[in-house]
């Protein structure tokens, strides 16, 4: 099969592919239907991605009407994340090597907290899930015949385990949610310092390790959202400090639980 | 504390959208033309590629990335070929072995359609194995995300080589206005050919950028031992394409001069 004869197969399947992009997105103006006719004939392999992906696509880009509305913790980190961005490009011309050096970990931190948002997010809906069914662990199952009870005694006792532990995923979300907005604050904290240091004259070193110092609360968030869910042995009545051990002794927080 | 700070925070986000500095959750509303997408592409690499993140803006951006590297090519198309018949019809030179492109007959879109339609078509023909090197080096992407990619890399080297024609033209003047001699319009000649991949490494970075910036799909274990050879795999399919480019512009030139040699003996 000589060029001609690829061409004219390569064509075919260019029309066909120019009537498919038409039915998909052709009810738009003129000339931009025009176009996307004349370059998937002639450039069809660049549309066929294009075609196939046309239907996920709707399904990830829902109607506006119907999209959630951000919460409370995606407000507060996108609020961050601005003024992160503001402040890291505020470093052109004065110590672009800072953020050139962190930008991969600065990355895996936008990527840290919004996990540990999801997972907050999580463990809300299953304890708010779990509070539906209401446990009681002084009631009785009902029975038809006399109660045994061995077997009353082990329900009884998994009842209570059971509403200790949900007890202690609440406390385990309330820890976590705390850690993030601790972690946000810090790094509002970092980025005052950094216009600060920028304006009255610091040197580039200054605000190297200021961006290193944002980039390591990844490590922090990340240790956080990975942790094996230790059993709590403090009592969440009393009023304890938790130091956050990633932060510089300097200005470490104290959060009250 | 935390409902402090989030009572803080939470009526900021309302009004604190800088129009540069967007931030993603917003970035959906953004609308986008092909000026501020040539825009993106000289200022904000790092905000294309954003959009080039999210599945909407990708179908919405292909075609304009697209319109902009088809309008480029075009425009270098147009030029050259005037170019290359100036020297001809001033100091008689035509390269040896260059397919036709006289602006007196059928063949004068030859060189402008060979390098407008070779330069993209070689760029679809490369497709699957980009597509390919990405899955290999582990990162998260569609065969839509990868098609942006590319066709970003492709419109980015049309813009610089726009940029780039102003220097060339002049350049190539003086070898029609004052008798240089041979060697100064064969330089002319051979670097109005190759201008298109010395424009295409301004392409080839900015598609090295955006696709290495992909990076962080992978999970964190991967990251350190696979981004290194994600690079390569990258510049292993900008050096792949590079081979194949002048093929596919040289043949479909060649087919286009037969095509219309054919067409003029008829008529």
């Amino acid at each position: 099969m000589g060029l001609n004869e690829t061409l004219i197969f390569y064509l075919l399947v260019g029309v066909a592919i120019a009537v498919a992009v038409f039915l998909v997105d052709g009810r738009q103006n003129v000339s931009r239907t025009g176009f996307l006719l004349l370059t998937s004939v002639l450039f069809w392999p660049l549309y066929l991605p294009l075609l196939l992906s046309a239907r996920t696509a709707r399904d990830v880009a829902p109607e506006p009407a119907s999209k959630p509305q951000p919460d409370e913790m995606a407000s507060a980190i996108a609020q961050v994340e601005l003024e992160l961005d503001l402040a890291l490009s505020s470093l052109g011309g004065w110590a672009e090597n800072a953020l050139a050096c962190e930008k991969v970990r600065i990355g895996e931190l936008r990527h840290a907290l919004a996990a540990q948002a999801a997972r907050i997010r999580e463990m809300d809906d299953l304890l708010s899930r779990t509070t539906t069914t209401q446990i009681d662990p002084s009631a009785k199952p009902q029975t038809d015949g006399p109660p045994v009870h061995d077997a009353l005694d082990r329900w009884q006792k998994s009842q209570h385990a059971r509403a200790q532990n949900l007890s202690r995923l609440a406390q385990v979300r309330r820890q976590t949610h705390a850690d993030l907005m601790a972690t946000l604050a810090w790094i509002r904290e970092l980025v005052s310092m950094i216009h600060l240091a920028k304006f009255t004259g610091a040197p580039a070193s200054r605000a190297e390790e200021l961006v290193a110092q944002i980039a390591a609360a990844v490590e922090g968030v990340s240790a956080v959202a990975w942790q094996e869910p230790e059993p709590l042995t403090h009592n969440p009545t009393q009023s304890q400090p938790v130091l956050r051990p990633w932060l510089p002794t300097e200005t470490r927080t104290v959060i009250h639980h | 504390m935390t409902d402090l700070l989030i009572a803080e925070l939470a009526p900021k986000t309302q009004d604190a959208q800088s129009p540069d500095y967007p931030p993603c959750v917003c970035a959906e509303t953004t609308e986008i033309s092909t000026a501020s997408v040539v825009e993106m592409l000289l200022k904000d690499h790092g905000r294309l590629n954003n959009f080039l993140r999210n599945e909407a803006y990708e179908r919405e951006l292909v075609p304009r990335l697209l319109a902009v590297a088809l309008a480029g090519f075009a425009v270098y198309g147009v030029a050259v070929t005037a170019i290359i018949n100036a020297l001809w019809v001033k100091n008689g030179f035509w390269l040896p072995y260059l397919p036709p492109a006289y602006w007196n007959d059928l063949s004068v879109a030859n060189l402008t359609l060979g390098y407008t339609l070779g330069l993209i078509a070689a760029n679809g023909i490369c497709l699957p194995s980009f597509y390919f090197y990405g899955l290999l080096a582990g990162i998260k992407t569609t065969m839509l995300g990868v098609t942006a990619h590319a066709i970003k890399g492709m419109a980015a080297g049309a813009v610089a080589l726009v940029g780039l024609l102003p220097i060339y033209v002049a350049l190539s003047l003086t070898s029609i206005v004052f008798p240089l001699g041979k060697g100064w319009d064969l330089t002319c000649v051979v670097w109005g050919l190759a201008l298109p991949f010395a424009a295409g490494i301004f392409g080839a970075v900015n598609l090295y950028e955006g696709f290495v910036g992909l990076a962080d799909t992978m999970t964190c274990s991967n990251r350190s031992t696979r981004q290194c050879f994600l690079r390569r795999l990258i510049l292993a399919w900008v050096g792949c394409s590079t081979f194949v480019i002048p093929v596919v512009v040289y043949s479909l030139w060649d087919f286009l001069s037969d095509l219309t040699q054919q067409f003029g003996s008829l008529v």
